[in-house]
């Protein structure tokens, strides 16, 4: 089961005319640190997230519910909220879907049901440099396959 | 042939009835309350600090009971008046909420945190909460201002570095303690339990 944040990036990445990971390109994607150039960036966090479900039978998968926010930082206000949006579109269209593990260490696949935004998109503030920074927070639903 | 019936002690039946009731609301306040406390502190034990003001804005509000006692918050850049001021609306809105909940039957706690910038601290991901830890007279002084220069400057290594909170406190802190309620519940059911 991969991290939350690489499954979205996985998916942002291979949508239409969207985005790229870490090449430094206007608005390309980056994982749980935000990097100080270029100034358009989106960047994906893993937030935690409740306790997994309970099931007693010991030999089935747990529903997890990850959290996980995702950031955008530009100079322009509405150039930011609209790119924020944009995502959004993008993981609210996403449904259930089955992400497969990657990294060789991860040897399941991973079944979303359902990845939900809580609360609206936040304009959370203007940084040093002048960048506004929107964010939305999500929460996935999640088991190994 | 007619039959009557007569049924002996209904009203006594409803009188235990309505005390079972009573019961199971105040045990449902109270376990409420408890888990609010509860989240309260945990959340502050992650919230990050500089000035010690936004942990000190930690409250749990729940029907018109008063907050148990008032923050005291430090004169940081000047802003402890507004500190007080905000505390104060947000406390008496929360009040008013849950005071209002508890009325119509349906016992309400809120647990939040007052200070003016909190939502951009609880959402602020990517800030990093690190302080250096000085020892000066046996006691560990947290220093988070002119961090940056005190690393560049060489004085601060991994290992004088202090984590001192971090983003989604609040949050965290529900997550925490979530599992935690039903047992709460249990607890206080068995102790007022007849």
């Amino acid at each position: 089961m991969n991290a939350c944040t690489e499954d979205i990036k996985d998916i942002l990445v291979t949508a239409p005319n969207t985005y790229k990971f870490s090449d430094g390109s206007d608005f390309s994607i980056y994982i749980g640190k935000e990097p100080d150039r270029p100034d358009k960036c989106i960047t994906l966090y893993d937030t935690g997230g409740p306790q997994d479900d309970n099931v007693m039978d010991q030999s089935a998968k747990t529903m997890r519910h990850s959290s996980f926010q995702v950031r955008v930082r530009g100079k322009n206000y509405k150039n930011v909220r609209l790119q924020l949006k944009k995502v959004d579109k993008i993981i609210n269209r996403i449904g259930s879907f089955t992400a497969t593990a990657e990294d060789s260490s991860e040897t399941n696949d991973t079944r979303y049901s359902d990845i939900f935004r809580q609360g609206d998109l936040m304009w959370l503030e203007q940084d040093d440099n002048d960048r506004h920074i929107w964010i939305a927070n999500y929460q996935a639903h999640r088991k190994e396959k | 042939m007619a039959v009557g019936i007569k049924i002996v002690g209904l009203e006594n039946a409803l009188r235990q009835m309505q005390m079972e009731i009573d019961r199971v609301k105040r045990v449902t306040k109270k376990s409420l309350i408890k888990a609010g406390l509860l989240i309260q502190r945990s959340a502050q034990k992650k919230t990050p600090v500089d000035t010690g003001n936004l942990k000190a804005s930690a409250f749990t509000m729940w029907g018109s009971k008063p907050a148990l006692t008032g923050p005291r918050f430090k004169d940081a850049g000047k802003e402890k008046g507004r500190m007080i001021r905000d505390h104060m609306t947000v406390t008496s809105e929360s009040r008013a909420r849950t005071t209002l909940g508890s009325r119509k039957g349906s016992p309400k706690v809120e647990v939040g945190f007052s200070a003016y910038y909190a939502l951009f601290v609880h959402e602020d991901t990517q800030a990093s909460h690190v302080a250096e830890r000085r020892k000066r007279r046996g006691k560990v002084r947290r220093r988070g201002k002119n961090l940056v220069k005190a690393a560049v400057t060489g004085r601060v290594t991994a290992n004088n570095v202090m984590q001192t909170g971090e983003a989604k406190f609040l949050e965290k802190a529900v997550y925490e303690v979530t599992p935690l309620i039903s047992l709460i519940f249990k607890a206080e059911d068995v102790k007022t339990g007849i």
